[in-house]
């Protein structure tokens, strides 16, 4: 079905767009490429609210040669280029089709106009597996600890927005939707944070696809009592990190990251008294 | 941590299901929601091709990936020998990769009996068993 393949191209666009920013090093770049993300990411949330409505099944399969990686910046912003262009060949004449491809046909001029700036193309060290913390001095067991964290909490991150995303769009009161949307944006901020740390290391890596089990939500009282005991299993890998790492400002962070996940716990007794 | 973990965690090898799969099982906790789905597709007593996917932590999916690694295109007297080889291993090792390696084996050993079942004329889509011990067993300490 066109729109399955439509809804699975533009989540490989979201995810596409947030990795592009995370690996790559200018600070104006990244940060435009992540507002960017954000867009594809509300037109995905848009066009899950569309199909739910009109009963067309979709799902968070990703194609298996996806991938995030590249030695060049130059490279990911041609290979975005042409996903982008097969994708408008996809869209139909409908309002939000229209919205979707205006939005991209800026972001095209705006990639186009990276590739005129030569100094843009150097090489990506965050797919480079050094391993290397430039902002302070970490000894092996710090980094093998980090290393760890980054790598599972990036992926709980993914899977809690896809996860919060899913029940959104089958929320069936104004407030669990206000309570799922201030769990995703959470949940966005910490990718972005985790997901820049992987490639400042040059471990950057794409989450695991998420298997169908994992956001089919049959008991949502039991995915949400799961969810609370998860978050506490997160602050204290968070608070574990903290206390492994001598960095002071890095430590900071970690208990910062902490102290959010608390609330968190907070929205999902909220969401939990909604049922 | 040497780099072929850092390469199993990047890039976990044979993630996601198989198109042909002849048996899939699942290892599961009802406790913590966490699982391994684990997909294979035989052949004249060979594993041909073999997937995982899982919701757990680092370690599942390493374990996961390495395991998958080591039996895929061997036959299955030979997967059978090394999933037991790989439980005496993490035996000797902290209660949580013993945990994690518990819900891999057994995901593997449910494809198995899946298989078996479907041999038989079942029409079940999967085949689980749950496990009591708990991947964030540290967590809690």
């Amino acid at each position: 079905m066109i729109e399955t393949t439509l809804f699975r191209q533009k989540h490989q666009l979201w995810l596409r767009m947030a990795f592009m920013s995370f690996s790559v090093n200018d600070p104006w770049v990244k940060n435009r490429l992540y507002e960017f993300s954000q867009i594809e990411f509300r037109h995905l949330k848009w066009l899950a609210q569309s199909l739910y409505e009109n009963h067309i099944p979709y799902d968070y399969e990703r194609d298996p040669q996806f991938s995030c990686e590249s030695e060049s910046f130059f490279s990911l912003i041609h290979t975005t280029i042409h996903e982008m262009k097969a994708l408008h060949l996809l869209y139909q004449d409908t309002p939000l089709y229209e919205r979707m491809k205006h939005d991209e046909e800026y972001m095209l001029g705006t990639l186009h106009a990276y590739l005129q700036k030569l100094s843009l193309d150097e090489p990506l060290k965050a797919f480079n597996r050094s391993r290397h913390w430039e902002d302070a001095l970490l000894s092996p067991s710090e980094i093998d600890a980090l290393t760890l964290f980054l790598f599972e909490e990036l992926y709980k991150e993914y899977e809690l927005i896809m996860v919060y995303f899913y029940c959104q769009i089958r929320a069936t009161t104004l407030s669990q939707v206000t309570y799922f949307q201030d769990l995703i944006d959470e949940s966005h901020f910490h990718l972005r944070s985790f997901g820049n740390m992987m490639a400042k290391l040059g471990i950057l890596a794409l989450p695991r696809v998420l298997h169908p089990r994992t956001y089919n939500i049959t008991d949502m009282e039991k995915f949400l009592k799961d969810g609370i005991l998860e978050e506490e299993n997160a602050k204290e890998e968070c608070r574990k990190l903290s206390g492994a790492i001598s960095d002071e400002k890095l430590s900071r962070f970690f208990e910062f990251i902490n102290y959010q996940e608390s609330y968190h716990i907070e929205i999902m007794k909220k969401l939990l008294g909604e049922m | 941590m040497n780099q072929e973990i850092i390469e199993h965690l990047m890039h976990p090898r044979n993630y996601g299901p198989l198109e042909n799969a002849t048996g899939i099982g699942v290892g599961h906790s009802e406790k913590t929601g966490e699982f391994v789905i684990f997909y294979i597709e035989t052949e004249d007593n060979n594993l041909k091709n073999v997937g995982y996917a899982t919701n757990g932590c680092h370690d599942t999916v390493v374990l996961g990936s390495m395991f998958t690694e080591m039996i895929k295109g061997s036959d299955l007297n030979y997967a059978k020998a090394a999933a037991e080889k790989l439980r005496e291993r993490v035996a000797e090792g902290p209660q949580k990769q013993q945990a994690c390696a518990h819900m891999v084996l057994s995901a593997f050993d449910a494809a198995q009996i899946h298989e078996r079942q479907r041999r038989n004329g079942s029409a079940e889509e999967l085949f689980a068993i749950e496990i009591a011990m708990e991947c964030e067993v540290e967590s809690h300490d």
